[in-house]
């Protein structure tokens, strides 16, 4: 009984968080690995020498996201 | 009735649990701030100024982003980063599939199987300064016994090749001693996967008649990725910053075909002494190598979730 109530309630309040819902976790995570993956990729590319000069930007923006994401309601 | 166990903060008087906790985990947290924490921070200032080691009373003058623009803009550098992601991509692949392939092996009981995992592993025990020495010695042109090896299967001359000494074999050479190195560690997680699927899935597959490659692809590998992730994310940061063993063997050389970007690093610190750039090099290896950590632990959650 008190399971129920107790899951009906967080479900309740789930669906009543003002968080917007772009800024939830999990998309704002999966932005964010992105960017990572793009920055470590420019770094370690033998293309172009101005997405390497660009890398540290993209993974800098990534890491620092990505550290703060996590911390958003799901 | 009286609790067995009473709280310790009613044998200590004045301080509660929560103190107690925070005093016995304190000289850890200090420690690990001292030597983790701090030093980043102190690099990350370091990296602003034009400070130099060796010069340690030298006026110190703040330059902002200057070591950072040089390095994102100098093609040398860009080069190393090209050597080490050929590095990096060429050890970690042969690394994961060898080392699953010697864990899917000895995963089945046959006679000697103890006798054999121990073989394997003992490439791992050793000191990265050991292995650079005697695999120079193996890799030498006139008495080395890879040499010898590659020419009773090729036909070739053994003097007729040298492995750390050749612009297009130096960077596999390399490659083949980490590998050499490092795939029974991969083996070793990999088994630890192996040996934590449960029987009963596979004899549920058998009951349904699939094959060894069904329960292959449908059991073995998906039960087995979380593990697989590991062992790269773990060998991806470990080769990333890879210096010990390939300075003993190739010291970067020939010319800089195999001067991966720590070594770079470590001459520009502590050959050319430029301290502040090499802080920001080491920022920015920093954190792609954070980065990276971050997406592999991501991954893994969602694997393990699944």
């Amino acid at each position: 009984m008190n399971l129920h109530a107790s899951h009906s309630r967080q479900s309740d309040g789930a669906s009543r968080s003002r968080w917007p819902k772009p800024l939830r976790r999990g998309p704002m995570e999966t932005l964010a690995t992105v960017l990572i993956a793009a920055g470590v990729l420019m770094l370690l590319q033998p293309f172009s020498l101005t997405l390497y000069g660009y890398s540290f930007v993209t993974t800098l923006i990534g890491v620092v996201m990505f550290t703060f994401v996590t911390k958003f309601p799901e | 009735m009286r609790a067995p166990y009473a709280p310790i903060a009613h044998r200590v008087r004045g301080l509660s649990d929560t103190t107690i906790a925070w005093l016995f985990i304190a000289p850890t947290m200090i420690l690990l701030l001292a030597i983790n924490l701090f030093p980043l921070i102190w690099t990350i200032q370091l990296s602003f100024t034009n400070y130099r080691a060796n010069r340690p009373n030298a006026p110190l003058r703040n330059v902002g982003l200057e070591h950072y623009q040089a390095i994102l803009s100098d093609p040398e550098i860009w080069q190393r980063m090209q050597a080490t992601a050929h590095f990096v991509f060429w050890t970690i692949l042969l690394q994961t599939v060898l080392g699953f392939a010697l864990a899917y092996l000895i995963d089945r009981k046959f006679r000697g199987h103890g006798f054999w995992t121990t073989l394997i592993l003992i490439p791992m025990m050793l000191s990265p300064a050991v292995v650079g020495n005697f695999w120079t010695f193996l890799y030498q042109p006139q008495i080395g016994l890879f040499n010898y090896v590659v020419s009773f299967f090729s036909g070739l001359a053994p003097s007729s090749f040298q492995m750390l000494g050749d612009v297009t074999l130096s960077p596999w050479a390399i490659i083949i001693v980490d590998t050499w190195m490092w795939t029974p560690y991969v083996m070793l997680i990999c088994l630890a996967g192996l040996r934590s699927i449960p029987d009963y899935i596979y004899e549920a597959a058998e009951v349904d008649r699939a094959s060894n490659w069904r329960q292959f692809i449908s059991i073995t590998l998906p039960m087995c990725l979380p593990f697989i992730m590991l062992a790269v994310l773990f060998r991806g940061i470990e080769n990333f910053k890879m210096f010990d063993m390939v300075n003993l063997l190739t010291s970067g050389g020939p010319g800089s075909t195999t001067e991966l970007a720590s070594i770079t690093l470590k001459r520009a610190a502590f050959e050319a002494w430029r301290t502040g750039y090499s802080s920001a090099f080491a920022i920015i290896l920093f954190v792609a190598v954070f980065g990276l950590a971050n997406i592999y632990v991501k991954a893994l959650n969602k694997v393990k979730a699944r």
